[in-house]
């Protein structure tokens, strides 16, 4: 299977999805490539979970080719992709989340496998909302006010859970 | 400024130099911007290659949008066991020890597995104990002088008593309890002839004489399987030692320790666990808590015997390991076969120690707080109990949600009233979706600390019931839009007047046109109509199609003259509300 050619990398994102709009999968496919890696980190780290996290990812880009047609231009693609990505970790959040045990920790020397996994359990133990706040932020570097927007709740409330997050996780890691 | 003002203005992107200056030079905003990067250091590992992803989406995209796309897959059993492999090769390889000392566990491939994945490598079987150097087997005792004739007639009645029954027996049995023709019958069991021994095994099982033991032993060395189980059935002290030196034996293995174990007695736990018997799971269960001191023991010593006597612990049922069983419970190479041996254990104290260490995102935990008897019991107490952190009675409350178990409900809804911890009770009570619940929860939304917290669970909990509250609460200026939500996510025609009456606000007309179209209430028809060319039209044109059902443009005077066609007459139009 070849992939097909890919579009200059150094057009912005807006261009990209302009292009894609007018169905040019291979923009599209080069906006998938560019902002993958975030997508996966957050919703493995949301979802606690890396199989329904690919499942997460595949439907949140699925859902953005589909919903290709919505995206004005008066934002910034990734805040609305980000936005699509929200909705669709949310509704895929099992009522029972996996066990830490169950997340890939790849075993490389240098890396401090006991200390990711304490960060990955005490993210896991914030409430819902405030580890999805801090995701958003950390993973996928939204201001408070474009959290706000992809999650429709206020900006007050925003700035409330991250500052809670990581509060509790400074707490909790020291 | 405080340090949350400076912070907020930094996550906005101010980099002005006061707010700059700040961040720099405050240890607190330091570390707690430091927290970000933790989240950050934290590496997941995608499941699949940027190659592979982008094939599966590029087929997905064929596809017409019409067709539903499929939901989450089912967990894989495979995939998920393969990660926990992986996790558990990089921490080493002890942990998993815990759970093949299990014989029975064959796991086999659900045949309905959907996504190939590599299995994980098979994990070696225990290397078990190194048999303890085994006495010497008992040898018979050289064939003592008695007359030939004597011999024979004393073999006669020997096996017509064993067997026969009966006054006849009675009379022999008594006849052997001392003098010449108890060394004869003790000669007897010893014998090399096996008809002969195998009578005086009948017999010693009925005299039940716990003295003959090392006797039925070289019986049982002679090839008599009655013999053995013979001496675990009469018991006594002598019992063990004649067990032990059979155990070197070739073939007498399985015989020598099903017998200890019919003796029920702490040595022979104690045989047992020397022997390196870990794996019969027979013989721990029949032992019962007469096994605890040995296997105590062994769960104190930090040597390999340590997890399979865990398990033996769980067989044996053995409270009096407990204490030693709960200590595990920290160390990662015990801790799982620690807490399945808890939960087969059972009682209060096996109850208390899972509840202290239990949260939602435990599943083997989770499976043993429910199949430790009073888990549930174990878990309300620590909500319940004021001595407690607030962050444990919480984690307590979560994982009550996590067991699903609704007759945790009344003692959630006791914790409603405990002011450490009523946003989280509320939350569980939610998530349990407690209809019971509704009016202590909408109290708490009286209270700014708490009312995010019981606006979501009322929106969970989804009753009817919980609209006048909210309503109440969305006075509040800085509330109105969560309690809207939440009367949103309530679905019940009871919010309508309230979302029409946000139409008006320009900050929540979109959340409410959309939740108007959702509920889906004839009554939103007019007020939606007259939004159509406001700057949120087409959202409104979206709400109306949804309630009508009618594809009209989004021009007004298309819609009033639909409206007055089919809806003004309409008894479903209630303007009383206004
Ligand atoms: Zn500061």
């Amino acid at each position: 299977m070849t992939n097909p050619p890919l579009p200059p990398s150094d057009l912005p994102d807006e261009l990209l999805a302009g292009r894609a709009q007018g169905g040019d999968r291979a923009a599209f496919e080069a906006l998938v490539v560019r902002t993958l890696g975030p997508a996966r980190a957050f919703c493995t780290k949301l979802l606690r979970d890396p199989v329904l996290a690919e499942d997460a990812c595949q439907e949140g880009f699925l859902k953005a080719w589909r919903g290709l047609p919505g995206f004005r231009g008066d934002s910034k693609f990734r805040t609305w992709l980000w936005r699509i990505f929200a909705n669709v970790a949310n509704d895929m959040r099992k009522p029972k989340p996996a066990q830490i045990g169950d997340m890939d920790f790849e075993a490389i020397p240098e890396r401090d496998v006991a200390a990711e996994e304490s960060v990955a359990r005490e993210i896991a133990a914030l409430p819902d909302r405030q580890r999805e706040v801090l995701l958003m932020k950390v993973e996928l570097d939204l201001s408070p006010a474009e959290i706000a927007e992809a999650l429709g709740i206020s900006y007050e409330a925003v700035k409330a859970s991250l500052s809670l997050a990581r509060k509790k996780l400074k707490e909790r890691l020291e | 400024m405080t340090c949350d003002e400076i912070l907020a203005r930094w996550d906005d992107g101010d980099r002005s130099p006061d707010v700059a200056a700040h961040v720099a030079s405050c240890p607190d905003c330091r570390a707690l911007l430091a927290v970000d990067e933790k989240v950050r250091g934290w590496k997941t590992v995608p499941k699949t290659s940027e190659a592979a992803f982008m094939e599966r989406l590029r087929e997905k995209m064929k596809r017409p949008a019409a067709i539903r796309v499929a939901g989450p897959s089912a967990p894989a059993v495979w995939p998920r066991l393969a990660a926990a492999a992986v996790f558990i090769a990089a921490l080493g390889a002890a942990f998993w020890l815990g759970r093949t000392t299990h014989p029975q566990v064959h796991r086999k491939e659900t045949a309905a597995n959907p996504t190939p994945a590599p299995r994980p490598a098979p994990v070696p079987k225990p290397i078990p104990t190194p048999l303890p150097t085994p006495g010497p087997a008992p040898q018979p005792a050289p064939p003592r002088p008695v007359e030939d004739a004597d011999k024979k007639e004393f073999k006669g009645r020997l096996m017509a008593a064993a067997a026969g029954t009966g006054a006849g027996r009675d009379a022999f049995l008594s006849q052997i309890r001392s003098g010449t023709d108890r060394s004869r019958w003790i000669s007897a069991l010893r014998s090399p002839d096996a008809a002969e021994r195998s009578a005086a095994v009948t017999i010693a099982s009925v005299a039940r004489d716990a003295a003959v033991a090392p006797d039925l032993a070289i019986a049982g060395a002679r090839g008599d399987e009655r013999a053995i189980a013979a001496i675990g059935d009469i018991g006594g002290p002598a019992a063990v030692p004649a067990l032990a030196s059979l155990a070197g034996v070739r073939g007498r293995r399985e015989a020598v320790e099903s017998a200890l174990a019919a003796t029920g007695l702490p040595e022979a736990a104690e045989t047992l666990a020397a022997l390196g018997a870990w794996s019969n799971e027979a013989a721990w269960r029949r032992l019962g808590n007469a096994a605890a001191p040995a296997i105590a023991a062994r769960l104190r010593q930090n040597g390999e015997a340590r997890v399979p006597a865990i398990t033996a612990a769980g067989w044996a049922k053995a409270e009096g390991a407990v204490p030693e069983l709960i200590k595990l419970l920290s160390r990662r190479d015990s801790r799982e076969a620690a807490i399945n041996s808890l939960a087969s254990i059972g009682g209060p104290r096996a109850a208390a120690a899972l509840a202290e260490i239990a949260d939602e995102f435990d599943e083997e935990l989770l499976k043993a707080l429910k199949a430790v008897g009073p888990g549930r019991e174990a878990l309300e107490k620590r909500l319940l109990d004021v001595r407690l952190a607030p962050t444990d009675r919480a984690r307590a409350a979560r994982t009550l949600v996590a067991l699903g178990d609704h007759a945790a409900e009344p003692a959630l809804i006791t914790a409603l009233d405990s002011p450490e911890i009523r946003g989280d009770a509320a939350l569980a009570l939610g998530d349990l979706k407690c209809e019971a619940a509704v009016p202590g929860i909408s109290k708490l939304l009286r209270e700014r600390r708490f009312r995010d917290s019981a606006a979501e669970a009322l929106a969970k909990i989804g009753s009817a019931k919980a609209i006048p509250a909210l309503a109440l609460a969305s006075r509040d200026r800085s509330f109105r839009e969560e309690a809207l939500r939440a009367m949103t996510a309530i679905r019940s025609p009871e919010a309508v007047p309230y979302m029409i009456a946000a139409l008006g606000d320009r900050d929540l007309a979109g959340a409410a046109i959309d939740s108007l179209g959702a509920i889906g209430d004839t009554r939103a028809v007019l007020p939606l109509i007259g939004m159509l060319d406001s700057e949120r039209g087409g959202q409104a044109l979206d709400a109306l199609r949804k309630i009508t059902g009618q594809k009209l443009p989004g021009k007004t005077d298309a819609w009033v003259r639909w409206w007055k066609a089919n809806m003004k007459s309409g008894k479903s139009f209630d303007f009383s509300c206004f």
